[in-house]
């Protein structure tokens, strides 16, 4: 075990070396078009392939976006296929996330104009890999419809109670922190069923402290922006066993939103970032995501925390190219875009 | 060797710093010292600018250079007489009047691409008898032709409800080549739809019409027509250049010149009303530096000794003969050294191409390995081709050692007749697979690394004795103790088993060159802080003796492990001339030409394989065996500003 451990622990840094570094973001944040990122990125390790036959000057921002969401998940695969292992479940967790996803794009396509078309929203290529029928899925124009099609999965039964739901009557968030909820319960679930001791431990506090940094920034939108009960709000976060109830009451009875943020900084981030940081509320998330990553990345020795740095790493990579293309395409200061950056 | 180098202070008054820097910038080889040194260290003291105005005008001539493909000529200036806004003029105008050309070029050849892609499209459908304009102009039917990326081809079946026709023509650079067909009234979605997969549609021209076999031809000849025009422009873009060139050649030496003073300004140090520049040259370049200012009083120079102020560390400057030269490139690759170092150099050069050449001898091959360094000097800036040309004799040499030439042995028998004829008797090559010289010639190359270590062991120890590291050159494993050790075990062992003197590992022997040696190299550390008139055991003395233990164990293993670790070099041996054998057997086995191709792709297979291992090999052993005892590559090279 331990032998095969280190193998993919080997196999993980090798990709992770390939990957974009301080000095790539460094370049990046100096292209002032999206044709100047894709030739950048052509000639880089971590892009080469996908991109070898896109020429740079046919790439528009949102085709460029999706080939690099590709190859992110094409490495995933890579490091899933070569495992031979008992605790596989675990490592798919990434895959179980993208099939939130798929499901999330359906339901909002149930909630949008005539005009989205729900196939572009959803990464094609991954069906392959899921036991979720995409075409028939992409088919269905109402929840009931959905639930039939999930024949099969696991999604059938916990949607089941949804089918009745009109289109009018869909409260899109529900449905996100009902899958943000089955994604930690799955990664616990596997934590518990494959892992022990230390390791157990590591790995439960890394999903914990993501859960109470996202229901912590879902009470400062939901109040900032959608100006929801306290009541509701409670019942939309997701529990987490480490901060307590009373904690918990109590940042969601903060009345001003700008206080929440103090809360979130003196929550114990703060110290990783400086004033002009906190311009950007996901940062806080992104910062802690990579503060984990870099943790277990350079520091330990198991597969599983590894492998969860790696994609960690991968995800934030994804999201920095965004920010980088958005940023190019709104013609934002290169030094705002800097800001939303993390690596 | 390292050149000696001396430490200058030039000064002046701030209101002569143009005067300083325009004299300045003319002179060759003066390494700057980093200004911020000077001025974190003296009150009061400030820097220039580090900006270089025009660095942006440099690189729009650059680019001017690349529009028009040619190659400007950088005029020398020895003074600076122009303005900066006249030469941003100068290179504005032309800027905008060669653009201009170059974008309607660009613009032509996009539109070549255009009609390239329609002729593709249409020669894909060539046995279609359907005129283009009636498609085009059909009632109910829809007709788009174009490419759709592979990666996304496969969403296509999403859609299979969706009232169209895709047909796919051929798959080319990433895309595939195709059309879909749908009605009227479904247009806009269908649109919609390939759209959201990047399908890129190419129309066909308005002047476009017939049947496809007719439509290629108007293409074509279209595309001829604007491949003419671009000719012209070309020309034209050409001639205006070439009569502009010796305006360009001038404007482009005095951006150089400017920029050289910028960059020198930005190196020098400002304290109240005086400037001074500081940097190091070489010893014998002192008269000529000197020379270069004369008739400036207003510039005081002051030379010192390179180390006179202990601020800035002197760099180093590698000066070798032509034989050794191109071997800095190995010595640089592992690290410069420092100022009081050694040079490396040297040895490298020597024990490399002796190395190779006994791991490579072929008298064919090696002339062969030298005319290609040759030629590789002559026409690229390849730094491995000078190593090719020296190591390649090397090689032709032990070739004839070896009497062996392509892998023939034949070649050089006369040449070994005539020997014998000189000396009276009978004189034969080494075969290195005859049964009674593999072993010898295996011993023989542990008897040369031995050799080689204990000459690094040497250097090493003179080196050190040199920059007064006593402790180093006396009690190191690769000082005065390591030498006495390692040469005596040896020596005695050369005396013993081979000159049969009796009685070399004696009491008195052991207790002199073996084992007092061996307790100066485990007390090294405490000795050296003793020297230094610190505590000798700091940390208690059990700690050090374990540690110290295991430390001895290791530098007496790779006494061992080094020499033996030559044993590849007889390794190599033997296996270049297994290698040779074996083409030799296949040109038996083969006749007449097949013969001949065969020895011609052998021996290019055995120079390409076994010359990169065996290059590959002796670098290992100069890295690995000899530079860990003797060289430590800490230094900083001497790069001049100008």
């Amino acid at each position: 075990m331990a032998f095969i451990d280190n193998a993919l622990i080997t196999k993980i840094k090798t990709l992770h070396a390939n990957d974009l570094g301080a000095e790539d973001y460094h370049e990046l944040l100096k292209k002032r078009s999206i044709s100047d990122v894709a030739a950048y990125l052509k000639k880089h390790d971590a892009y080469k392939e996908i991109l070898a036959n896109v020429p740079e000057a046919s790439l528009n921002r949102s085709r460029l976006e999706g080939l690099i969401k590709r190859q992110k998940f094409n490495q995933t695969i890579k490091l899933i296929k070569f495992l031979t292992l008992k605790d596989k479940s675990f490592y798919s967790i990434s895959l179980v996330h993208m099939e939130h996803e798929v499901i999330l794009a359906v339901i909002r396509s149930f909630i949008s104009s005539d005009e989205y078309d729900v196939v572009s929203q959803i990464p094609h290529y991954f069906d392959h890999y899921s036991k979720i029928d995409f075409v028939k899925l992409t088919k269905t124009s109402n929840m009931e419809q959905l639930v039939a099609a999930l024949e099969g999965t696991r999604y059938q039964k916990m949607l089941k109670m949804f089918a009745g739901v009109k289109n009018e009557d869909i409260r899109y968030y529900e449905f996100e922190s009902l899958f943000e909820s089955d994604y930690y319960d799955y990664a616990f679930k596997q934590i518990s069923a494959n892992y022990k001791g230390k390791l157990k431990l590591s790995l439960e506090n890394a999903f914990k402290s993501r859960i109470e940094m996202e229901n912590m920034i879902k009470v400062y939108r939901l109040k900032k922006f959608y100006g929801v009960e306290d009541n509701d709000i409670k019942a939309i976060l997701i529990p987490s066993t480490r901060i307590v109830e009373k904690k918990l009451d109590e940042i969601i009875a903060i009345k001003d939103p700008a206080d929440i943020l103090k809360a979130i900084v003196a929550s114990g981030v703060g110290p990783f970032m400086d004033d002009k940081d906190q311009i950007y509320l996901e940062y806080f998330n992104d910062h802690l995501r990579f503060h984990i990553a870099n943790k277990f990345m350079y520091y330990s020795t198991a597969a599983p925390a590894v492998f969860l740095a790696y994609t960690f790493f991968g995800e934030l990579e994804v999201e920095n190219l965004t920010h980088i293309i958005e940023g190019i395409r709104y013609q934002i200061d290169e030094h705002e875009i800097r800001t939303m950056l993390v690596f | 060797m390292i050149s000696k180098l001396k430490l200058v202070n030039l000064t002046t008054q701030e209101e002569h710093l143009d005067k300083l820097l325009n004299n300045f910038v003319t002179f060759n080889g003066f390494h700057a010292v980093d200004p911020n040194r000077i001025v974190s260290t003296v009150h009061g003291a400030g820097a220039y600018e580090a900006s270089n105005p025009c660095e942006p005008l440099i690189n729009d001539l650059h680019e001017i250079e690349k529009l028009v493909n040619l190659k400007f000529e950088t005029k020398k200036i020895v003074c600076f007489t122009s303005s900066i806004d006249k030469i941003q003029a100068f290179i504005e105008q032309s800027h905008k009047k060669i653009t201009a050309k170059y974008s309607a070029i660009q613009k032509i050849k996009e539109e070549i691409k255009t009609y390239e892609d329609a002729l593709f499209q249409v020669r894909n459908i060539e046995n279609m008898k359907t005129p283009f304009e009636d498609l085009f102009k059909a009632r109910f039917v829809a007709l788009r032709f174009g490419k759709l990326p592979i990666d996304v081809a496969d969403r296509l079946r999403f859609y299979d409800q969706k009232p169209f026709i895709f047909l796919p023509f051929a798959e080319r650079d990433g895309v595939i080549w195709c059309l879909y067909l749908t009605t009227n009234e479904y247009k806009m979605e269908i649109d919609n739809i390939f759209t959201s997969m990047y399908f890129q549609r190419i129309h066909i021209p308005n002047f476009v019409h017939g049947t496809p076999d007719k439509a290629s031809a108007a293409l074509e000849e279209e595309i001829k027509r604007l491949k003419d025009q671009i000719e012209g422009l070309k020309n034209e873009l050409h001639d205006y250049a070439k009569s502009s060139e010796g305006k360009f050649d001038e404007v482009m030496g005095e951006l150089q010149f400017l920029s050289d003073i910028y960059v020198a300004r930005s190196h020098a140090v400002r304290l109240g009303e005086r400037v001074t520049l500081t940097g190091f040259i070489e010893q014998k370049q002192v008269k000529k530096f000197e020379n270069h200012f004369k008739g400036m009083p207003e510039i005081d120079i002051q030379i010192q000794d390179a180390e006179a102020d202990k601020r800035f560390s002197p760099p180093t400057k590698l000066t070798n003969n032509w034989f050794s030269r191109p071997f800095q490139f190995f010595v640089e690759m592992y690290g410069v050294p420092s100022y009081h170092d050694i040079d490396p150099t040297m040895m490298v050069a020597i024990t490399y191409s002796l190395l190779f050449g006994i791991m490579f001898g072929d008298l064919g091959q090696g002339l062969a390995v030298s005319l290609i360094g040759l030629l590789m000097t002559k026409f690229t800036k390849n730094a491995l081709a000078p190593i090719l040309t020296r190591v390649g004799i090397f090689s032709a040499f032990f070739g004839v050692v070896y009497g062996e030439t392509f892998g023939q042995t034949a070649f050089l028998t006369p040449f070994y007749a005539w020997l014998s004829g000189i000396f009276g008797r009978e004189i034969h090559p080494i075969h290195p697979m005859d049964n009674s010289m593999t072993m010898n010639l295996l011993l023989a190359t542990v008897a040369i690394g031995a050799t080689i270590l204990l000459t690094v062991i040497l250097i090493n120890t003179i080196a050190k004795f040199k920059t007064k590291k006593y402790a180093d050159a006396l009690f190191s494993s690769n000082g005065l103790s390591g030498l006495m050790l390692y040469g005596f075990i040896l020596a005695a062992i050369v005396m013993q088993m081979l000159l049969g003197v009796p009685n070399v590992f004696n009491p008195v022997t052991i207790v002199i060159f073996i084992v007092i040696p061996i307790i100066l190299i485990f007390l090294k550390e405490p000795l050296e802080r003793k020297l230094n008139h610190h505590k000798m055991f700091p940390d208690g003395v059990g700690g050090f003796l374990i540690e110290g233990f295991f430390e001895l164990f290791e530098v007496v293993l790779s006494y061992v492990t080094n020499t033996l670790s030559f044993l590849r070099v007889g390794g190599f041996v033997l296996s270049h001339a297994g290698m040779m054998l074996v083409v030799a057997t296949l040109m038996q086995m083969t006749s007449g030409a097949g013969s001949i191709f065969v020895m011609i792709a052998g021996n290019l297979f055995v120079m390409g394989l076994e010359g990169l291992i065996v290059g590959i090999q002796v670098l290992r052993l100069e890295f690995y065996e000899m530079f860990s005892r003797y060289f430590e590559g800490d230094g900083n090279m001497f790069n001049p500003l100008f």
